[in-house]
């Protein structure tokens, strides 16, 4: 633009179609051909530069790594809790009363992890002072969904989350 | 066309009316005047500012995927290049926009040499443009460490080495410049705050020196 003799911007809002011939805006001049040409061009340069910026701002591929958690019960020992990531959830595993069960650790109320309390056999959310029990269920603070339920199943005395 | 027209038209007269900007775009960019002899030639300094801008653009966008990390650098770019949409066009752009830049300081400097524009009153432009092949070169430098590929590795080996030719204080500046021994992490970290902060800063600041001595002592006419 700055080496460019034309003038283009200093025209677009000086005299519009006044200097054409015609003596009407209706009438089609050389000028206003010129700027419809200048603007379409503009329209593909700036679509050629938008486009790479803006598919740039989408989120990326990701290849789907999300492996299957696979625990032998035999690990497992009485009123001990234990964590894993998967795809950016935070699951909980604890064996109480002989019995694995697995939550999502997210609190129900503003998604802080959540933790084992051993002694006590609740689960303590460290932000509001949310209770849950080892059945997941709401018992104290300012919530009243149960922890979220991860399926698993136990096949050859091995607890398996797909 | 003409509703786009009308609408600037009505902007620009409120704005106008406030800060008589009109003026200063037509005098300064609009309707500037150059001088009759001026050629093509003379837009090789403006292309190089033009393609340190198109840089500084697509680093931002690099940025937000490019991890300074000797055991995460190489994974981040290649992420960028393979998983991030249209990141391998911003990723070449910013590496072949780098080698333009230098051919295009290049040809500005061989014209203002060969049609010797550096003589008085504008010294000073040469001697900041001469400070701006340098930043552009130390960027183009340590840019090439970042990706931590083994050409990378290697081309900082080599290139770091060249101080040491330095009399008394050469091995001591090898090794500030690594900040060790040998490349390392380190040496990536480093190069790193050069390329991201340091290096723009001090170009853009020595840029505005240069544009403003072009503007005060206006464009060269030919002898």
């Amino acid at each position: 633009m700055t080496s460019c003799q034309c003038n283009h911007g200093a025209e677009s809002f000086g005299e519009m179609g006044v200097n054409s011939p015609g003596g009407g805006p209706s009438q089609p001049s050389r000028r206003g051909f010129f700027h419809a040409c200048f603007a379409v061009m503009t329209g593909i340069a700036g679509f050629i530069v938008a486009f790479p910026i803006f598919s740039f701002m989408r989120l990326p591929k990701r290849i789907n790594t999300a492996k299957s958690i696979e625990l032998p019960l035999a690990t497992l020992s009485e009123s001990q809790a234990l964590f894993f990531e998967r795809e950016g959830t935070q699951i909980v595993v604890i064996y109480t009363n002989r019995e694995p069960k697995a939550f999502d650790a997210a609190c129900t109320h503003l998604g802080c992890l959540v933790s084992w309390d051993q002694n006590e056999h609740v689960f303590r959310c460290p932000c509001h002072g949310a209770v849950f029990n080892d059945q997941g269920a709401a018992v104290k603070g300012p919530v009243n969904m149960p922890l979220k339920k991860i399926k698993f199943e136990i096949a050859k005395g091995v607890l398996v989350i797909a | 066309m003409n509703t786009i027209a009308k609408l600037t038209k009505a902007i620009m007269g409120e704005v106008d009316e406030r800060f008589h900007l009109t003026p200063v775009i037509e005098q300064n960019l609009t309707r500037k005047r150059v001088p009759k002899t001026l050629s093509w030639a003379g837009c090789f300094g403006g292309l190089a500012f033009l393609i340190f801008l198109i840089q500084i653009f697509t680093g931002i966008l690099l940025l937000m995927y490019y991890k300074s990390d000797a055991e995460r650098a190489w994974d981040s770019v290649t992420f960028v290049k393979s998983n991030v949409p249209m990141g391998w066009l911003i990723q070449r752009i910013h590496s072949v926009g780098a080698n333009f830049m230098i051919a295009l300081v290049f040809l500005h400097m061989a014209r203002v040499a060969y049609l010797r524009i550096f003589r008085k009153p504008r010294e000073l432009h040469w001697i900041s443009g001469s400070v701006l092949l340098l930043t552009t070169t130390m960027l183009a430098f340590t840019g090439y460490l970042l990706p931590w590929t083994q050409l990378s590795y290697w081309g900082a080996k080599v290139g770091t080495e060249i101080p040491s030719a330095v009399p008394l204080l050469g091995q001591y500046i090898v090794l500030l410049i690594r900040r060790g021994p040998s490349i390392s992490g380190e040496t990536l970290g480093f190069f790193f705050a050069m390329h991201i902060w340091v290096l723009p800063g001090i170009s853009v600041l020595v840029m505005m020196l240069h544009f403003l001595m072009i503007r005060r002592t206006g464009i060269s006419r030919p002898l």
